[in-house]
């Protein structure tokens, strides 16, 4: 940007309607937050008495602590098959060109756009006609589709950057098409691997509109049952649940951003 | 190691071949140079012997045994590669360590094979840096110790030193050719570079457009070059076309379109009748300038004289020739005879040369 | 020891069997075919087949289903409420789309043209809210547009309105709340766009004498127009096909597709019309897609003219 002096009002400008947007983008969180901490019953803002109390109610909440186990070990399992699909979709599409290759890659990374209740509502029927009845399962292969665009595009920035020569040498050196992959290749896209299973652990861990379709009362995900909660009761302990999940969220990414590196945010 | 050979082998890419029926042999402890222009098929030969792709037509053959379809981790080849293609993610050891690793070799001799190359190489006391922290010399020397640790049957090298600058190529270029021939590896060097070429190889291979053109020593490819792609490629020449008007035992004499006869008496190796068509030449030091009017008897060609360089102990002149095209002359700076006169920008000269030194191309 | 020895024989198989089929051209077809597999099945097909249940026949008397019939198309189309949830829909996309591409672009040319520390603060504050589930974000709001809520509080306060706001379980909320939502998502692909224009062509643009807003009109505006597109496009299609939101924040006063969708399936269980409702959505977000992709065609080509 210039540095004229109309420049650098304008720049001050741009960075003060920023922090407005900012505060735009934080507010209801923040609000949220602060009022897990507040006295009153009322959820007022700002808060007059600070309290651990709606924190402790909260963990009495009934399921809430085993519709976390049950998000997370969703998550974690769905995060994990959509790194592995994502992976072998991502090193089969890179580095070449063949006909069709826009139109697979576009099916592949559809579920971006594709309206997620539509995907839970066509699941629902698709299971109920198999007369496929494993809840948990039925969730895991739901929630992969929805993930699967995350890890593959991380998979594929990954090895758009990759020296392929590496492979030749490894081949060359003695190491067939299996360990050439496995000792040269995945660890250097590991970061692409790994962020993408974190974006998809992410979105697994947050998803409501799949879950809704094919949840049952014994695998209530923790999104659902917020909801849920939330429409029941006025209840302030709804707010410290949400400030947990927030809290959770945050430290998963931030994590997550130390290990591997902020740069692979914006290939969302 | 062993010895290589190419028989007769082409490789297509659709329509386009990159290789056409192309013999070649390379004997056991030798080095020899693929030299080219780029895209001529060098590289193509040198993926082709070490599995990464496998020929159209022909076959790949290491010793007595065929190659074709073997992959490439079966075959025993080292090689090392323009851009260095260490592993980012392994120490310098773990690197030079890798073919070891892939043969199930135990831990103890990997330890002692890989610190005896880092030697050899003089990097032991980089042995845990990685690569991103060593200069290219460094890494390129990682990459010969890499493939050579393994004891391969063929060391290929393709176009190693061209990411180096200048003088680290000339001691590379060193370095590698001691090593080469103290471990007797047989080799094949890919380059562009003839001055590389010609410092390195027991015998050279030039390459043109999927074939090859010729394949000698690098005294035999300068001194008596067989087509006119090597005459060009190696080495400096002052050419001429003409149109034969005598071909015999004794020689050959040819008409150039200006009027002058240049003879030749190497005798003729492709048989050539007068009326055809071919190119005389002349490597530019072994001609000799004389002032425009000190007609030499033999092959002279006026000119006029628009450049020197003089470097110490040689001065090589650049003269405008009847036809415009550059001739070049290469003197010697040592005391009698010719390099007593000096000629300057300007002066009209003629270039002279003996019959003896004069090359016959046909079209 | 043993264990390793056991496995040499079927590994040094398979390694075989792997480095005959990767010398072909056509290996990486076998890649792709597991994960190709995965998403015909569970995502295409099922698909399909609630395409196939849209032209079923359902009595909901009888629970019984019956054959082929456009019925359930038909029904929505001519019924003036459900093209009015269709129309509520469309409406609140649009002005979503259009408030976040206002809102968000000088976000976007400032994130784009800041580097360093500076840029990865913004860049992670920006994206933080995308990592909270879409059900804590709306309930944030409903909480904040409540009328004893904060939001309501301040504008009191310094004097703005007299009463408490209504804002609750209004268009308006819905609207507010998935600007919010999906503001980032318009901000991170501009941004994109926007940093992959030459910085020195505004310079230039300058020093021929444009200010800065003849530079935006005539520089940045028109090479941005890739990046506006592909946020709009986004963003279009996340707002029609969102379902939280709606839910949340509408009270069940009004309906758009996606509420509507889940209305049919979960409590009215007519799977048929529900199905066809949501092959309208999706004929709706293919729609949007297909639009945005022939503008953006159409701009390359005009650019290709123009060069």
């Amino acid at each position: 940007m210039n540095t004229s002096s109309g420049g650098r009002v304008r720049a001050i400008m741009l960075w003060l309607y920023a922090l407005l947007v900012v505060i735009f983008l934080l507010t209801p969180l923040v609000v949220v937050v602060s009022m897990s901490f507040s006295v009153p019953m009322t959820m007022a803002f700002p808060p007059t008495g600070l309290t651990l109390n709606w924190y402790a109610k909260a963990l009495t909440v009934t399921g809430l602590g085993e519709s976390f186990l049950r998000s997370i070990e969703l998550a974690v399992l769905s995060a994990f098959i959509s790194a592995v699909l994502g992976t072998i979709a991502a090193v089969g599409m890179a580095n070449r060109n063949f006909p069709g290759k826009a139109l697979v890659t576009s099916f592949f990374l559809s579920p971006l756009v594709f309206p997620s209740i539509v995907v839970g509502v066509a699941l629902l029927q698709f299971f109920r006609t198999l007369r496929f009845d494993h809840v948990f399962a039925a969730l895991v292969l739901g929630h992969v589709i929805v993930t699967i665009p995350y890890t593959i595009r991380t998979v594929t920035a990954s090895l758009e950057v990759f020296d392929y020569t590496l492979l030749d040498a490894a081949k060359v050196l003695g190491a067939d098409e299996l360990r050439t992959f496995w000792e040269v290749m995945l660890p250097i896209i590991k970061p692409g691997v790994f962020s993408g299973g974190v974006f998809a652990f992410l979105v697994s861990f947050d998803n409501y509109t799949v879950s809704m379709f094919l949840a049952d009362a014994k695998n209530i995900t923790l999104p659902i049952r917020i909801y849920n909660y939330s429409e029941a009761s006025i209840d302030p302990s709804i707010t410290a649940v949400a400030a947990m999940m927030i809290l959770v969220s945050i430290a998963i990414f931030a994590i997550s951003a130390r290990l591997v590196g902020v740069r692979d945010l914006s290939k969302l | 190691m062993t010895s290589i050979t190419l028989r007769k082998v082409s490789k297509s890419y659709g329509a386009f071949k990159a290789l056409n029926n192309v013999d070649l042999s390379v004997a056991r402890g030798e080095l020899l140079s693929l030299l080219g222009p780029s895209g001529c098929g060098k590289t193509t030969m040198l993926r082709l012997i070490a599995g990464l792709l496998d020929p159209t037509e022909g076959q790949v053959v290491f010793g007595d045994a065929v190659m074709n379809g073997i992959p490439p981790h079966k075959r025993n080849v080292g090689l090392v590669f323009q851009n260095y293609s260490l592993f980012p993610h392994m120490t310098v050891f773990q690197n030079v360590a890798f073919g070891l690793r892939m043969r199930g070799i135990d831990a103890k001799t990997i330890k002692s094979d890989v610190m005896q190359m880092l030697e050899m190489v003089r990097l032991s006391d980089q042995a845990d840096r990685y690569p991103s922290q060593l200069s290219g010399g460094q890494q390129q020397r990682v990459g010969l110790a890499r493939a050579l640790v393994i004891k391969p049957a063929v060391l290929l090298l393709d176009e190693p030193f061209g990411a180096l600058d200048k003088k680290l190529r000339d001691s590379m270029q060193l370095e590698l050719r001691q090593l080469q021939q103290a471990l007797m590896v047989t080799s094949i060097f890919v380059t562009h570079d003839q001055e590389e070429a010609l410092t390195i190889s027991d015998r050279i291979a030039v390459v043109s457009d999927g074939r090859v053109e010729q394949i000698d020593t690098p005294q035999k490819l300068y001194e008596a070059p067989s087509t006119r792609f090597v005459l060009h490629f190696v080495g400096a020449s002052n050419a001429l076309e003409g149109t034969v008007t005598r071909s015999d035992s004794s020689g050959v004499a040819v008409q150039t379109p200006h009027g002058l006869t240049i003879r030749s008496s190497v005798r003729p190796q492709v048989g050539l009748s007068p009326g055809d068509g071919v190119l005389v030449a002349c490597r530019p030091e072994k001609a000799w300038l004389t002032p425009a009017d000190e007609v030499y008897a033999g092959n002279c060609v006026p000119g006029t004289v628009k450049g020197e360089v003089y470097l110490g102990s040689v001065t090589h002149y650049f003269i405008d020739g009847p036809d415009g095209q550059e001739m070049r002359v290469y003197q010697l700076n040592a005391p009698g005879g010719r390099a007593e006169r000096v000629f300057h920008v300007g002066e009209r000269v003629n270039v002279a040369w003996g019959d003896e030194n004069t090359l016959v191309f046909s079209r | 020891m043993s264990a390793t020895r056991r496995f040499r024989r079927p590994y040094a198989v398979l390694s075989d069997t792997f480095s005959r089929l990767g010398r072909r051209s056509w290996a990486f077809i076998l890649l792709l075919i597991v994960p190709l597999t995965y998403l015909v099945l569970l995502y295409a097909v099922p698909v399909l087949l609630l395409i196939g249940r849209s032209v079923l026949s359902y009595d909901v008397a009888t629970q019984v289903t019956g054959g082929f019939t456009l019925e359930n198309y038909v029904r929505f189309l001519r019924d003036p409420d459900y093209l009015r949830v269709l129309a509520t829909t469309l409406r609140i996309g649009v002005i979503v789309t259009i408030l976040d591409l206002v809102i968000g672009y000088p976000v976007a040319y400032l994130l784009a043209r800041t580097s360093g520390l500076r840029k990865q603060v913004l860049t992670a504050i920006i994206v933080s809210p995308i990592l909270v589930s879409i059900v804590i974000r709306t309930f944030s709001w409903a909480i904040v547009l409540r009328g004893s809520g904060p939001l309501s509080q301040l504008l009191m306060a310094i004097g703005l309105i007299q009463h408490p706001l209504r804002l609750l379980y209004t268009e308006t909320a819905v609207i507010i709340a998935l600007t919010h939502v999906y503001l980032p998502f318009m901000i991170i692909p501009l941004s994109t766009v926007i940093e992959s224009i030459d910085p020195t062509l505004e310079l230039a643009a300058s020093s021929l004498g444009a200010n800065a807003i003849r530079r935006f009109y005539e520089v940045i505006l028109p090479l941005s127009l890739p990046g506006i597109t592909a946020g709009c496009m986004l963003v279009l299609t996340m707002a029609v096909s969102g379902y939280v939101t709606p839910a949340m924040l509408s009270g069940n006063r009004f309906l758009v597709m996606p509420t509507l969708v889940a209305q049919q399936m979960q409590v009215l269980i007519n799977w048929s019309f529900g199905s066809a409702i949501a092959v309208v959505l999706i004929v709706v977000v293919l729609a949007i897609v297909g639009l945005f992709s022939a503008m953006t065609d159409s701009a390359a080509k005009y650019r290709r003219r123009v060069a």
